[in-house]
């Protein structure tokens, strides 16, 4: 492990500690004040940030220990999101020098495409578990009001993550703005 | 000429390393999913440790809650008449369920009477647990618990309330477990219809609502009728209460019914559940893994 590497873990660390901060409030303070239907995913959207912005050999790992964190609050496992986060961050990496983040309504629209992408992944798993449209249908529904809100945070959110990421010389991040 | 210089050396390591890394760990994820089956989790001492850490905050949380809640509704809004009302509406529904329980075994009597020999009924042991979280992803309808291993907890244990079925625990720690509702998709669970005794599987469905399968076009049912759990597949006792049909789809080129269910557990208000134990459990687990067991032929046994 090389110094850039060992300079990975404090950013790591303080993103990790968000998305607990993030999914403790998304698990525990939503259902008590009756959203218990609706949750941001909040672990995905680190995700994109990360696959966006983060020009690193290591980004598998930090993406399956965001996963591996979110499994602590929801029996999705870390498997599922590890392996779509992966293959999405690979896509991204294809388009990221075409696509960049200028502008709000900008970053809007490419979360919720990414949001759309995941969607699609891992709707595929749950058909070939389940055999059945059934679920994916009603996973749609809940899908449109979440994705909606979570790509209007997510530059909320990526403001936040970039001061935490921009501290770190050898992440090799460019400019949100 | 072209010189390779120290940065595109470095650049084309860092791009062998990312996709060796990338790899590794779609490799390991496919692993993952080919592993993950919906029915329980068996965690590490590892996730198990981090879980329970997480749990208390989540706990910590919830208590804050309700001690503003319970400010606010027992002094603030001056609601003593609240605490007794809330009390009294417990008890109401502790006796409905009694009645309905009665009512149950009125059932069951008449039809053991046809029968020449009697099941043994099983010991259950309550154990009252308090919710300190929901799953933070919208897609598993998963509740977690303040109650483990250490209280007696067993993975699949049975989760109920006084109104009826919850589901059943799906992964546990020590001191927290996690319940896999009946809301889940992923949670089938083996009914009956009480009125017609007509047969079908239930999951999970949208708008908090339960999905009844498999039950033939030909069947009696009628709206408003309640379904209890048949007690089939060694998960849930027999006879809780689930919920009322609130929606019946018939075609005529379709074998089956659509049925949707309406759960008699209000799980949007929900606070506290019990979890069923049943000491003579690992006979029972022993038995399914001996009918289980692939058979050989040519053995003595």
């Amino acid at each position: 492990m090389n110094l850039s590497t060992l300079k990975l873990l404090r950013p790591m660390g303080l993103t990790l500690a968000l998305l607990v901060v993030l999914e403790v409030i998304s698990a525990t303070i939503f259902p008590l004040v009756g959203i218990e239907n609706y949750q941001i995913p909040f672990n995905i959207l680190i995700v994109l940030y990360l696959s966006f912005k983060l020009d690193s050999p290591y980004l598998a790992l930090l993406i399956l220990s965001v996963q591996y964190f979110h499994s602590l609050f929801s029996i999705e496992g870390w498997a599922i999101g590890t392996l779509i986060g992966v293959l999405l961050s690979r896509i991204i990496y294809l388009f990221k020098e075409i696509i960049d983040f200028f502008a709000f309504p900008l970053v809007i629209l490419v979360v919720q495409a990414c949001l759309l992408s995941w969607f699609i992944f891992s709707s595929l798993f749950i058909y070939f578990q389940n055999h059945s449209f059934g679920p994916v249908w009603s996973r749609f529904w809940v899908f449109i009001p979440e994705s909606l809100i979570a790509s209007l945070i997510s530059p909320v959110l990526f403001l936040i993550l970039e001061r935490i990421w921009k501290q770190n010389e050898e992440a090799s991040l460019r400019g949100l703005n | 000429m072209v010189t390779l210089t120290f940065m595109d050396f470095s650049n084309f390591k860092n791009h062998r390393l990312r996709w060796g890394l990338d790899i590794l760990i779609l490799g390991l994820s496919l692993y993952g999913v080919s592993r993950w089956s919906g029915k329980s989790e068996h965690i590490s001492p590892a996730k198990s440790f981090f879980i329970t850490n997480m749990a208390i905050i989540q706990q910590s949380v919830t208590s804050v809650n309700h001690e503003l809640s319970g400010l606010y509704n027992n002094y603030l809004a001056n609601i003593e008449a609240s605490k007794e009302n809330k009390s009294l509406l417990n008890k109401v529904a502790q006796l409905e369920n009694q009645i309905f329980e009665f009512e149950e075994l009125v059932k069951e009597n008449k039809r053991l009477k046809k029968l020449l020999q009697f099941g043994k009924k099983q010991v259950k042991r309550p154990i009252l647990s308090q919710i300190v979280g929901w799953n933070s992803s919208s897609h598993f309808k998963v509740l977690r618990i303040n109650k483990g291993f250490k209280d007696g907890i067993r993975l699949q244990s049975s989760v109920v309330t006084s109104k009826g079925l919850v589901g059943y625990i799906y992964r546990l720690t020590d001191h927290f477990a996690d319940v896999l509702t009946i809301l889940d998709a992923n949670n089938k669970v083996d009914a009956i219809v009480a009125r017609s005794r007509s047969h079908g599987i239930l999951e999970g469905y949208e708008q908090g609502k339960i999905l009844m399968k498999y039950v033939s076009n030909i069947e009696p049912v009628i709206l408003n009728d309640m379904v209890l759990t048949s007690g089939l597949g060694n998960l849930y006792p027999k006879g809780v209460r689930i919920g009322r049909i609130s929606k019946i789809e018939r075609e005529s080129y379709s074998v089956t019914q659509h049925i949707e269910i309406t759960p008699s557990v209000d799980f949007g208000n929900l606070e506290e559940v019990i979890v069923l134990i049943f000491p003579d459990r690992n006979k029972k687990d022993k038995e399914w893994e001996t009918l289980n067991r692939p058979l050989q032929i040519g053995s003595k046994n």
